[in-house]
């Protein structure tokens, strides 16, 4: 039903009768929960809920509850600091088990209160719940208005509460409550959607204490409260519980329950920006209690609907502040240009009627010398009517704006315009002349939909219907109401105002103050003053004849004269650049014109100084008079600058390197003509191009060009114009702005084509150097092999004295041919880049043991102090190249040795850095020689450098040592140095940097390897008698090499037989019963390697030692070698020691010790065991074979065969006495086995012969004898070689 | 490669003992000695091993038969047990012979050092026998 009714008194009742009922103190509490009120200092009990007791009968009043849990009496602390009003949490009380507690404080009390039934303990579908609440609060964040998020929220808290309805509640700024969303069940009839509750249903102090607590529960209407005992306080006053969960609920509110059908309720506080933006309700038409795990659920789903109602809201609010916003500073702009800005309000787009939404009519009214006056724009009411009103609101308004929306009610003059003018909004400006503006807006019919007619809310004696019984919807229709003024419409207003008062009213009195000074020079025009007086230019005004009339401040400070100085001086004081006849000129024909004219000149300061200036030149009449407009602005600065831009253009132009400048995507803005020569372009060429135009075509060259930002500097390719690569030095650095805000980069480049080019042939000329050299010292090395080797022959004869003598001085000087060449080799291979280093396990300690070793007794028999410091903590096992690192401390003892001729010679080793993986060596030979001057330390490490020419005249050598050590230690990440005076000795020193190894890996069989394959570090047995007899075949095509060879091998006993090429070789290999083979390299018809290859296809050769001989001593041929099947590599020309030290390694089974002895004892190794080098009836070397050269192992063979073998011969003569064939037999056998594994062939075979004689039952006797012959005296023979090794 | 065990079925104590040096320089110390190849078969019935290394020539029961048992998986011995069997007689026509019987490696006596070594090598390093 729709009743028109003007309803104004209605709807705010004199008598707010909720408003009077005691909702803070009702003196109870809901039969759900129990509640305690304790003193805040003492927490003595002073009331509690009378169903307390039956818990805790014997709590005492003035005591302190005992069942109070720790954690709460802590919290209360909180309270009582003030840190927060109450507090929940989870707790266990004696004999309830754990609850959830709250507590608060309230006019000086703690209370703390639970529910009596347990919590309901995590409910078992709490997961399902989160879930849910975790889907509706995803679907709350995304709506997009403020329905569509209250009727989601609604449906969400209706699930997870299980209320029979949930509304979602807003109050409006009287407090009344619209229903903004419902959700409910379907077979509840009565719908409350779109209603709107009156303010007095929820008065203000029930909406205070929602602000302030978060939500209610009421889980049944009709219970029986609870009283508090004691009621009051103390002091008389009823506890305050407004904050209690279970506070007691009006029996107002409870009837308003009934009549609206409502049993268990809920309500939830919307807060919003901190104020109470309305409520979330449920309703239950039964008793309804929620869990407590779904009320806090409930409680997230209201936090995060009040989160998006902020933002949805402010969403809104802002769009159309944007709108509002843009006609203000519109308005604003033209208010300020505007001569008057009275009538500016009412002229133009927009005017001040479009300054707010939804106004149909605007006036201005103002009062000048003629008396009031009036501007107005669309409809408004009659010009005597807007008098009246301006008059009224003049006298009732507070501010400078004044604002209703329901006029007609307020101003009953006009209630006859309602229709266009129910309401207004008047903004008043602070002016003599009064002016207002007004703004309408018309009348808007308003539907309300009441729940129950509000009229009846009264009864006849003004004692309230309340509570309500009916709650139909009731429309009523408001009449003479605008739509109404927002806060920000009367914001805008008011800025309006205002700035208008503060700025241009502002102005205005200014411009009157000055008026009044300036009268004398009648320039009336005030503004032009003002402007003149705040222009930051020079402002100045001069007569036709060039007199000052009027200067800004500005124009005097820039000319260092107070104004009353300049005033009335002549141009020509202050003008350093035009005569005063050109002055005149000028003048003349300016005056004529009506444009503006620009020049530069030169004013002079007072001081005399001159600054530059532009002028900007007009002609002004002024009350007919014609003057000169006048504006000098300062550009000595701008020309300062400009003359030093032109300057370092004029740099960058004629700089002879090419420039380019261009920006952060490497768009080329600038190329100076060197650039423009090298690569072809012209400058219009290139801008704008991209940088990349220039990169190399191949992709591999571009590749190399990556790098472009910030710093950089390198040698690159660019592309020319015509195709070329160029090769350039290329710098690159950023350009910022002042800022530090990267605009650009800009880049030089230097062509490098012929330093290239220069460079190329001084590269290839030493690669050619280097190879000739390397060939050189291979080819020399060959005739030095013949004569090393012939001489050492010519030595070990008898010779005359003199003869001798001879000899020994070619052997000296053969050997300080071959160093030399081995240093030029090995300097050669390094430039020419082909030195390949090992990388290999070793001790360091061994190495520097073995190194010492070689060159201690040289230092001695001069008569020095040899020493060696190494710290006990130095780390042992490496991986690198050992042999290197010998050869290059070997380099530096030697020079010292050679140096010194007293005093001592001190090696130290240190670890300079020592880390897990690695460690930086540091190695230092220190002497007390002859010493250095730092002249001649400067070339040292150069090739073919000694410290001066008389070196080499004294003292010998290559002047290559020290050039190999620097360049060997650069090779292993160190570095070279020397530390010395002239007299007083020197410290040579070089570091290394080297991976270190744990333990494990040392004892790597291949470290064995290493040892045992450097005779020339490993001081091997220099005895070679157990070579004496060693049947070798060497293969070798050149004469003078076989006879050096076999002279060497025959002199120690050895026996060789001679293949000339490598298939004779293969041949003899097969047929001839071997220990060792010595094969050249380089044969006709078969080299040897090939040669290797076919001996080892014959399994029955697959472990006869090969070794190589070459003349070659680079290492890759070496691993050639070795892959080929060769056992070993000497290169010739070789010391006859190494020679007989590899010989004797691989006969006697040491070179298998490396694959075979993993796990070795070194008791087992035996390697300090001396043997006999002959033993009767054994074959010592083939024995040694069998065990990997292994000497004790040997040794305990040979025992074990002399234990097991002595009474041999006896037995089996004893057995075939007593005709055990059989056991006889088994012996014989057995000691034929025996025999052979320690390689006593003659008795294996005599043991073999009688195992079949016994099979064949021949005659015995012989053989026994025979047996016996061998037998004894290699037992003998045996049991004196074990004698031998115990004693030694 | 798991510790092993080796079997070693050997008359003479002096190819015992090197057998035992050339097993332990490959870590391999688990070693179990039989005196015949019936006795072999009990050990490797009770304890089993990784590897054995037999004489062809013994009482009882000589290298190849024990071979044949074994290949054969008599009472649940591995028949892929690697076996290398040492002989005097290294005729082509008895290495025809072991090897026709199942031997993994046919090795002559005398041996050295580095041959057992290189044999017993290629038994630990022989590729696992793919699962029946």
């Amino acid at each position: 039903m729709v009743v028109d009714s003007d309803v104004q008194d209605n709807i705010r009742p004199n008598s707010d009768h909720c408003a009077l009922e005691p909702i803070l103190c009702p003196g109870a509490i809901q039969p759900h929960g129990v509640l305690v009120g304790l003193d805040a200092e003492s927490l003595a009990l002073l009331t509690k809920s009378a169903n307390l007791d039956g818990l805790f009968p014997d709590m005492v009043y003035g005591e302190i509850p005992v069942w109070l849990p720790e954690n709460v009496i802590e919290a209360f602390r909180g309270l009582r600091q003030g840190d927060r009003p109450e507090f929940t949490l989870l707790s266990d009380i004696a004999g309830q088990g754990q609850r959830e507690i709250h507590g608060f404080i309230a006019d000086g009390v703690l209370f703390c209160e639970f529910e009596l039934a347990p919590s309901t303990p995590i409910a078992s579908d709490f997961d399902q719940i989160l879930l849910l609440v975790n889907g509706f609060i995803q679907q709350i964040d995304t709506a997009t208005n403020v329905g569509a998020l209250s009727q989601r929220t609604a449906e969400a808290v209706r699930a997870v509460s299980g209320f029979e309805r949930v509304l979602v509640y807003r109050f409006d700024a009287d407090g009344n409550g619209d229903v903004l969303a419902e959700s409910k069940v379907g077979d509840w009839t009565q719908s409350l959607q779109g209603l709107r509750f009156p303010e007095s249903d929820i008065p203000a102090q029930a909406r205070a204490l929602y602000r302030g607590t978060p939500d209610r529960w009421i889980p049944q209407r009709d219970y029986a409260p609870v009283p508090l005992t004691p009621k009051l306080d103390p002091g008389g006053r009823a506890f305050n519980i407004g904050y209690s969960h279970f506070r007691s609920v009006s029996p107002l509110h409870r009837m308003y329950q009934r009549n609206i059908d409502v049993d268990g309720a809920m309500s939830v506080s919307v807060i919003c920006e901190d104020k109470l933006w309305g409520l979330i309700i449920g309703h239950h038409r039964r008793p309804h209690r929620v869990a407590s795990a779904r009320r806090h659920q409930v409680n997230a789903i209201v936090r995060a609907f009040s989160r998006n109602i902020r933002w949805l809201q402010k969403d809104e609010a802002g769009n159309d502040l944007t709108i509002k916003m843009h006609n203000y500073s519109v308005l604003l702009c033209r208010l300020a240009a505007a001569d008057d800005f009275l009538s500016a309000l009412t002229e133009g787009n927009p005017t001040i009627k479009e300054l707010l939404p939804a106004c149909t009519g605007a006036a201005v009214l103002w009062v000048d010398e003629a008396g009031p006056q009036t501007a107005s724009l669309g409809t408004v009411p009659p010009e005597k009517d807007l008098l009246a009103l301006a008059d009224w609101i003049r006298s009732n308004a507070t501010g400078p704006v004044f604002a209703t929306d329901h006029l007609p009610s307020c101003f009953p003059q006009f209630a006859a315009h309602h229709a266009i003018a129910s309401g207004v909004l008047a903004g008043m400006f602070d002016d003599a002349r009064q002016p207002i503006f007004l703004l309408f807006r018309p009348e808007i019919l308003q539907s309300v939909a009441w729940a129950g007619k509000p009229e009846k809310l009264i009864g006849p004696n003004g004692i309230p219907n309340l509570p309500r019984r009916s709650f139909d919807r009731w429309t009523e229709i408001k009449r003479n109401y605008s739509a109404p003024w927002l806060p920000a419409d009367l914001d805008i207003a008011k800025t309006l105002c205002l700035t208008v008062n503060d700025g241009i009213v502002h102005q205005n009195r200014r411009i009157r103050r000055l008026d009044s000074e300036v009268e004398r020079l009648s320039l009336s025009n005030l503004r032009n003053r003002l402007f003149l007086q705040l222009a930051s230019d020079g402002i100045h005004i001069l007569s036709v004849d060039g007199f000052l009339i009027e200067a800004s401040d500005s124009f005097c400070r820039m000319l260092g004269y107070r104004r009353e100085q300049m005033i009335g001086m002549h141009i020509t004081e202050w003008d350093a650049n035009f005569t005063s006849d050109e002055i005149a000129e000028s003048i003349a024909q300016r005056i004529t014109k009506q444009d503006v004219w620009t020049f530069e000149t030169i004013h002079r300061r007072k001081n005399g100084s001159f600054l530059i200036v532009e002028v900007s030149n007009t002609p002004l009449q002024l009350d007919g008079e014609i003057f000169l407009y006048n504006s000098s602005r300062d550009i000595t600065e701008r020309k300062k600058i400009e003359a030093e831009l032109r300057r370092l253009n004029e740099a960058v132009r004629q700089c002879a390197e090419a420039i380019i400048v261009f920006n952060p995507l490497f768009i080329i803005e600038f190329a100076n003509p060197a650039f423009e020569k090298l690569f072809g372009y012209s400058q219009s060429e290139l801008k704008g191009q991209n940088l990349s135009m220039m990169l190399p075509e191949d992709p591999v060259l571009r590749a190399e060009n990556g790098q472009k930002s910030g710093f950089f500097q390198g040698e690159v390719l660019r592309r020319a114009k015509d195709g070329q690569n160029i090769p350039i030095l290329l710098k690159v650095a950023p350009l910022n702005d002042d800022h530090g805000t990267p605009i650009g980069f800009v880049a030089a480049m230097t062509d490098l084509t012929e330093l290239k080019h220069a460079q190329w042939q001084a590269e290839s000329s030493n690669r050619a150097k280097s190879g000739f050299l390397a060939n050189m010292s291979h080819e020399l090395r060959t005739p030095m092999s013949g004569i090393i080797g012939l001489t050492h022959l010519l030595r070990s004869e008898n010779l005359p004295d003199q003869t001798r003598e001879r000899v020994d001085a070619i052997a000296r000087s053969a050997q300080r041919l071959l160093g030399l060449l081995n240093d030029i080799l090995d300097i050669s291979k390094i430039e020419a880049g082909k030195i390949a280093l090992e990388y290999i396990p070793f001790s360091l300690k061994r190495l520097i043991e073995d190194t010492s070793a070689m060159l201690r007794p040289a230092a001695e028999t001069k008569g020095l102090v040899f020493s060696v410091q190494a710290a006990a903590d130095l780390p042992q096992n490496f991986a690198g190249d050992p042999l290197r690192i010998g050869q290059m401390l070997l380099n530096l003892i030697g020079n010292a040795i050679k140096f010194t001729e007293s005093g001592s010679i001190l090696v130290v080793v240190e670890a300079a850095d020592s880390a897990r993986d690695s460690a930086f060596l540091r190695f230092s030979v220190t002497d007390t020689g002859i010493g250095l001057s730092p002249g001649q330390q400067e070339n040292l490490f150069q090739p073919f450098q000694q410290a001066d020419g008389s070196t080499t005249r004294k003292y010998g050598g290559s002047g290559l040592g020290l050039a190999i050590v620097k360049q060997m230690a650069a090779l292993m990440g160190g570095q070279v140095g020397v530390e010395s005076s002239l007299g007083s000795g020197s410290k040579f020193w070089f570091t290394l940097k080297l991976q270190r190894l744990n333990d494990d890996q040392h004892s790597n069989p291949i470290a064995f390897v290493d040892q045992s394959r450097s005779p020339d570090l490993s001081p091997l047995n220099s005895d070679h008698g157990i070579l004496r007899g060693t049947r070798v075949l060497l293969a070798e095509d050149d004469v003078t090499n076989q006879t050096v060879a076999v002279g060497l091998l025959e002199s120690i006993g050895l026996l060789v037989d001679l293949a000339n090429n490598g298939a004779a070789a293969v041949e003899m290999a097969k047929k001839g019963d071997y220990e060792i083979v010595l094969m050249d390299m380089q044969m006709p018809e078969l080299d040897g390697i090939e040669a290797t290859r076919r001996i080892r296809q014959d399994e029955a050769l697959s472990h006869l030692p090969i070794i190589a001989l070459t003349a070659n001593a680079m290492r890759d041929h070496e691993a050639e070698c070795l892959s080929a099947g060769m056992n070993d590599f000497l290169s010739k020309p070789f010391d006859p020691e190494q020679l007989f030290a590899v010989i004797q390694k691989w006969v006697t089974g040491l070179g298998d010790a490396a694959e075979v002895a993993g796990f070795a004892t070194k008791k087992m190794v035996g390697a300090d065991i001396p043997l006999p080098s002959h033993i009767e009836g054994l074959d010592l070397r083939a024995g040694l074979r069998r065990v990997a050269g292994m000497r004790g192992l040997y040794v305990k063979c040979l025992r074990n065969f002399f234990e097991q073998q002595q009474d041999c011969v006896p037995l089996l003569r004893q057995l075939i006495k007593e005709q055990a064939i059989e056991r006889a037999t088994r012996e014989a056998h057995t000691l034929k086995g025996s025999a052979a594994m320690i390689d006593a062939a003659e008795v294996a075979e005599l043991a073999s012969r009688l195992e079949m004689a016994l099979a064949a039952e021949d005659s015995l006797s012989p053989l026994l004898d025979q047996l016996e012959k061998k037998l004894t005296p290699l037992l003998t023979a045996i049991s004196a070689a074990i004698r031998h090794t115990e004693q030694g | 490669m798991g510790a092993k065990r080796a079997l070693i079925v050997e008359d003479s104590a002096q190819c015992r003992e090197l057998l035992g040096i050339a097993l332990s320089l490959v870590g391999i110390n688990d070693i179990i000695l039989a005196a015949h190849g019936a006795e072999a078969i009990e050990k490797l019935k009770s304890v089993g091993a990784d590897l054995v290394i037999m004489d062809w020539k013994m009482d009882v029961m000589d290298g190849l038969e024990c071979t044949r048992q074994i290949r054969a998986g008599i009472d649940g011995i591995d028949p892929h047990t690697f076996i290398i069997l040492l002989t005097g007689s290294v005729s082509k026509a008895s290495k025809a012979k072991a090897y026709k019987a199942g031997v993994d490696l046919f090795m002559g006596k005398p041996f050295s050092l580095k041959q057992i070594h290189a044999g017993i090598k290629k038994a630990l390093n022989r590729p696992v026998a793919p699962a029946q």
